[in-house]
């Protein structure tokens, strides 16, 4: 059987979740959609996860603390940092934090999409 | 498909034999070793996929094991285990790469679990953002964290993965009042690389505005009326350390703007000056969680909010990590018998069982002041519940007003619901001796019902037996 890819996507905002679940489905993964990162750190806890995408911009606890967490707990976990503040934060902190791709909203799929097929391929390879 | 070895490393032979077991049943070859030199031999002859490892082992200190194996082989995924879970060893050994920290006693299901994670992650090659940090804790004893609970460690895991940030991250501390952010502040700073450089301290309710302002920013001789020499500010002050701005939901709106362009520029000018001047300091700021109340209301700038919380650290209320208030209660003992000169040994088992089912409104803050009172009213050898009840029972006779955790009415209700659940049930169970169904049939609730609650504020029955 196919293995499909677990994606945990962490976002406040309804309808951008709505629209990532469904360009993960189209990406052949499965999906857990969450909206806060104190869901997110527990479904990490729970599931199995090959990729985890995260705002930056959560209630409480932002995307960064959970980047922070997901990577002491699976350091090889790749991530993806998505924000549409990038006063926030630059894509060098983000990647210095452990992010493995940054990207502004509004979003550019074809390249999110070519970063998510390298993510998941590292993940399954070697 | 052939299975990874796994080394364990322990000094106490049932540990690695129960290790082993559970391993074997699961397919894995396992591999054993008693201290930290014989796991480095048997690192370089087996090639282990992931190792368990104790920390306190007699010979080499297991952190510094953990230190040579992340130079031998930067992958390999190291678990450290220990039996005590305090805040340096944790946020050291999460700087040093480990993959894992787990606290005795271990269960099976979690030993599985790990395994699966670890084992799991060195498939994954990426490269890997190295966590060169070093834990400058020796100066930190007295700013020690105390508490072993499962939320604490997940504190103390974040500490250390915070302090390897760079300055220019700001870190928001979100807890109830007393809960330790002052603490976990001085935590962060003395686990950087930046412990020997200033921890400032400042709290925002302290000052009217206007003097506020001049303490942060400084001012030039002849500023205004009064200004009479140049003054540095914190900003400056604190050079490349922590800046801790407590209370940061009651800036005025002034300030809050003048902060945000702090951050944003990382650079501001005195009072009356006008040169810039680079702000190399970390921001600390902590609040209560109605800073997000306060945003909706107006009264707090979401920009603000937003760039302050890049970082954030939640730290629960006592009430929420109930195994933690023993320890502390030792803790605070301890203490106080060495300022006030006395020689209390312990608590009573009843004063005990108070102490860990008590809702702490105040948190750890309240706890402090409830033993350093009873270490001064004790004088025989424990302390007992009396002297530690008299404050409490006080308080609640004199003003029968309830405390307001929060000014959001949902919150409020929810919180004091759970106070007023976890107290009912913990006197009841008291006076019927720990007896369930005793307990369940005075208080006119079904036996599942009871326990239901008992379960859901880990109320365990043993500890109200004689
Ligand atoms: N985990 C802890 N271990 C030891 N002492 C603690 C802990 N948490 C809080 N305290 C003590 O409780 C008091 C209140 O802590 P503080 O950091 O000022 O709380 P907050 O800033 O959240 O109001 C201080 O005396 C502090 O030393
Ligand atoms: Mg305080």
């Amino acid at each position: 059987m196919h293995y499909q890819p677990t994606v945990l996507i962490t976002d406040d905002d309804h309808n951008i979740l709505a629209a990532f679940e469904d360009f993960f489905r189209r990406e052949n993964c499965s999906v857990i959609g969450v909206t806060s990162a104190e869901e997110a750190l527990h479904k990490l806890e729970s599931h199995h996860v090959d990729l985890l995408v995260t705002d930056v911009r959560l209630k409480l606890q932002s995307g960064v603390t959970l980047l922070l967490h997901a990577k002491a707990i699976l350091p090889k976990l790749p991530v993806i940092v998505v924000t549409g503040y990038p006063d926030l934060i630059t894509e060098t902190d983000a990647k210095m934090y452990g992010a493995n791709y940054f990207f502004l909203k509004p979003l550019e799929l074809d390249k999110l999409r070519e970063a998510v097929r390298t993510c998941l391929h590292m993940n399954g390879k070697s | 498909m052939k299975k990874p070895t796994v080394l364990v490393v322990d000094d106490d032979p049932k540990i690695l034999f129960a290790f082993r077991e559970v391993l074997r049943k699961d397919g894995y070859k396992t591999v054993l070793a008693r201290d930290g030199q014989e796991a480095l031999k048997k690192i370089s002859a087996e090639h282990p996929g992931l190792v368990f490892m104790d920390i306190t082992m007699p010979k080499v200190d297991g952190l510094e094991v953990l230190k040579q194996m992340k130079t031998q082989d930067e992958r390999m995924p190291v678990v450290i285990i220990t039996g005590y879970g305090t805040m340096q060893t944790a946020i050291k050994a999460i700087q040093l790469g480990a993959f894992e920290y787990l606290t005795k006693p271990l269960d099976v299901g979690k030993i599985r679990a790990v395994t699966r994670e670890a084992l799991a992650s060195t498939r994954r090659t990426s490269p890997t953002a190295g966590r060169h940090g070093q834990y400058h804790g020796d100066m930190a004893d007295r700013y020690e964290l105390i508490g072993r609970s499962a939320p604490m460690q997940e504190v103390y895991k974040l500490i250390g993965s915070i302090s390897t940030t760079p300055n220019h991250t700001s870190i928001l501390i979100l807890g109830e009042s007393g809960t330790g952010k002052e603490l976990v502040a001085r935590a962060i700073h003395n686990a950087g690389p930046n412990a020997h450089k200033p921890f400032v301290p400042i709290d925002c309710t302290a000052l009217p505005e206007p003097l506020l302002e001049s303490e942060l920013f400084g001012h030039e001789k002849g500023a205004f009326t009064g200004a009479g020499e140049r003054k540095l500010g914190k900003f400056e002050i604190a050079q490349e350390g922590t800046i801790f701005l407590d209370e940061i939901g009651n800036l005025s709106p002034h300030l809050q703007q003048k902060l945000l362009r702090v951050l944003q520029e990382r650079e501001f000018e005195r009072l009356g000056g006008n040169t810039a001047i680079r702000v190399g300091a970390r921001f600390v700021c902590a609040t209560n969680h109605d800073i997000e109340l306060e945003m909706k209301n107006g009264n707090f700038r979401e920009d603000l909010f937003f760039r302050l919380k890049v970082v954030t650290v939640n730290l629960p209320p006592l009430r929420e990590r109930n195994d933690d208030s023993s320890h502390l209660a030792n803790y605070f003992l301890m203490k106080y018998n060495r300022q006030l000169k006395k020689s209390v040994t312990g608590f009573s088992d009843e004063a005990m069982a108070f102490l860990r089912t008590y809702p702490y409104p105040g948190n750890v803050r309240e706890l402090e002041n409830l033993i350093e009172r009873a270490v001064m009213l004790t004088k025989g050898d424990v302390i007992l519940p009396d002297a530690l009840r008299e404050p409490v029972l006080d308080t609640s006779v004199r003003s029968p007003s309830l405390p307001i955790l929060s000014e959001d009415f949902a919150k409020s209700r929810i919180k004091l619901l759970q106070m007023f659940e976890r107290q009912f049930v913990s006197e009841l169970l008291r006076k019927y001796h720990g007896n369930v169904t005793a307990a369940a049939k005075g208080s006119r609730m079904t036996r599942q019902n009871f326990q239901r609650l008992m379960s859901k504020h880990d109320i365990k029955a043993k500890s109200f037996r004689d």
